[in-house]
């Protein structure tokens, strides 16, 4: 299978044409970003990410076979994306502090989120960065703990800790 | 909540979760970027790295060439950004179209021993036969209007091959020498403060060209380089040109 007339714009992105691919951008960018924002936790960072897995998308086009649909290669790179920069993050947080990488940032201030309707969105940022990606990815983004696993280098049973304790602690933000 | 199962726990979570996710969908979907974001992507894949080894099978237009970052480079590319900003309005810009039998161009009242590239056209001469260089130098009515003529040849001495083209390298120097006689010998007739703006903005020239010399010295087979001194030689050549037929104060 190869990318397919359903897809035009990735036949036409594949073979260099930059204003297919900015349609493309058009149609994927909010879920790109939406995918970014959920696993970092910042805007900011969210925007840069998004770029980061645009670009990587046209660098790698020409590795897109249309096995699946564009917007889930371009999810699955996303998300790749992402993991890579949190564990360029981590190494680099590494040199100074020795705790678990998956909890390597502040602690989550579930308290201090005790607004009556917690936004959703600020109570997943608030979470430690392993919890976090978790949950992303296996309540909003439907992996399964086994591949969750793959992806960050941790066991299947790393990866469902990991989602009870950002469950417990979202519970816990939006009671 | 006090429940000590955390089976239990997580699972009531879950719910939690998930029922408030129902109940506020757009808090996950409704996720958009504060702006576009495209005009710094485009940015970034316009500039993709293409390995050197990539480059030998590309023509220059094609290809960018990114090597390791030296000492000299960036110094080389602000020179070149100086040439440009501080050169300004006064000289036209115009590309080298020089090939090894022909000279990088000659002012039809400077020089006739090459054939002409470039040539001077009156305000009331059709030009339907040329085009005006991409940034018109100042002009009035009555001064002599430059145009390069469309010679598709002219540009493969500077493509893979012509580089480090030693004859013309020589064209260029023979052509900046005639140049330079032309402006010296109507030194007396030009604007004096213009005169002094045009010899700035050739030394800058000069000295772009002599830190590319230099550099080309370490690493005579960089594309970068030879490519960078090429264009410089022809800013160099191209504001002798316009300086040589500035209309008389």
């Amino acid at each position: 299978m190869s990318p397919t007339a359903a897809e035009p714009d990735v036949l036409l992105a594949v073979n260099g044409d930059r204003l297919a691919f900015e349609r493309l951008y058009r149609d994927n960018i909010n879920r790109v970003y939406a995918v970014c924002v959920r696993m970092c936790g910042d805007r900011s960072r969210a925007e840069e990410l998004a770029q980061d897995a645009f670009v990587r998308a046209w660098e790698r086009l020409q590795q897109f076979r249309g096995d699946s649909a564009f917007s889930t290669w371009l999810h699955r790179l996303t998300v790749n994306v992402v993991l890579e920069a949190q564990r360029s993050e981590r190494r680099g947080r590494a040199r100074t502090e020795s705790d678990d990488v998956l909890d390597a940032a502040p602690p989550v201030t579930r308290r201090e989120h005790h607004a009556e309707r917690m936004d959703l969105a600020v109570a997943i940022a608030a979470l430690p960065p392993g919890a976090r990606t978790v949950f992303a990815l296996h309540d909003v983004e439907g992996y399964k703990h086994e591949e969750i696993a793959e992806m960050l280098d941790i066991t299947s049973g790393g990866s469902k800790a990991q989602l009870h304790r950002a469950r417990r602690l979202l519970r816990e933000a939006l009671a | 909540m006090t429940n000590e199962d955390p089976l239990m726990d997580d699972e009531q979570a879950g719910e939690t979760v998930a029922k408030y996710l129902e109940d506020n969908p757009e808090l996950l979907h409704g996720i958009v970027p504060a702006h576009d974001l495209w005009p710094a992507i485009e940015n970034r894949i316009s500039a993709r790295v293409i390995p050197i080894s990539a480059s030998t099978t590309g023509t220059a237009s094609q290809l960018r060439v990114v090597r390791r970052p030296l000492g000299w480079i960036p110094m080389l590319l602000a020179a070149s950004a100086l040439i440009a900003a501080s050169a300004g309005i006064t000289y036209v810009l115009t590309t080298h179209s020089a090939t090894p039998s022909a000279g990088p161009g000659s002012v039809a009242s400077a020089s006739t021993a090459t054939q002409p590239v470039t040539r001077v056209i009156q305000p009331s001469q059709s030009a339907t036969d040329a085009v005006h260089d991409d940034v018109p130098a100042p002009h009035n009515d009555d001064a002599p209007v430059i145009v390069r003529e469309k010679r598709a040849t002219a540009q493969l001495a500077s493509h893979p091959g012509g580089y480090g083209n030693d004859e013309m390298r020589k064209t260029y120097d023979s052509e900046i020498t005639t140049l330079h006689a032309a402006l010296d010998a109507r030194r007396g007739q030009l604007n004096q403060s213009t005169v002094e703006i045009i010899e700035q903005n050739l030394r800058v020239i000069d000295d772009a060209i002599r830190q590319s010399k230099e550099a080309l010295a370490k690493d005579p087979n960089s594309r970068l380089l030879n490519d960078q001194l090429d264009r410089t030689l022809a800013k160099k050549t191209g504001l002798l040109r316009v300086a040589a037929l500035l209309p008389a104060a």
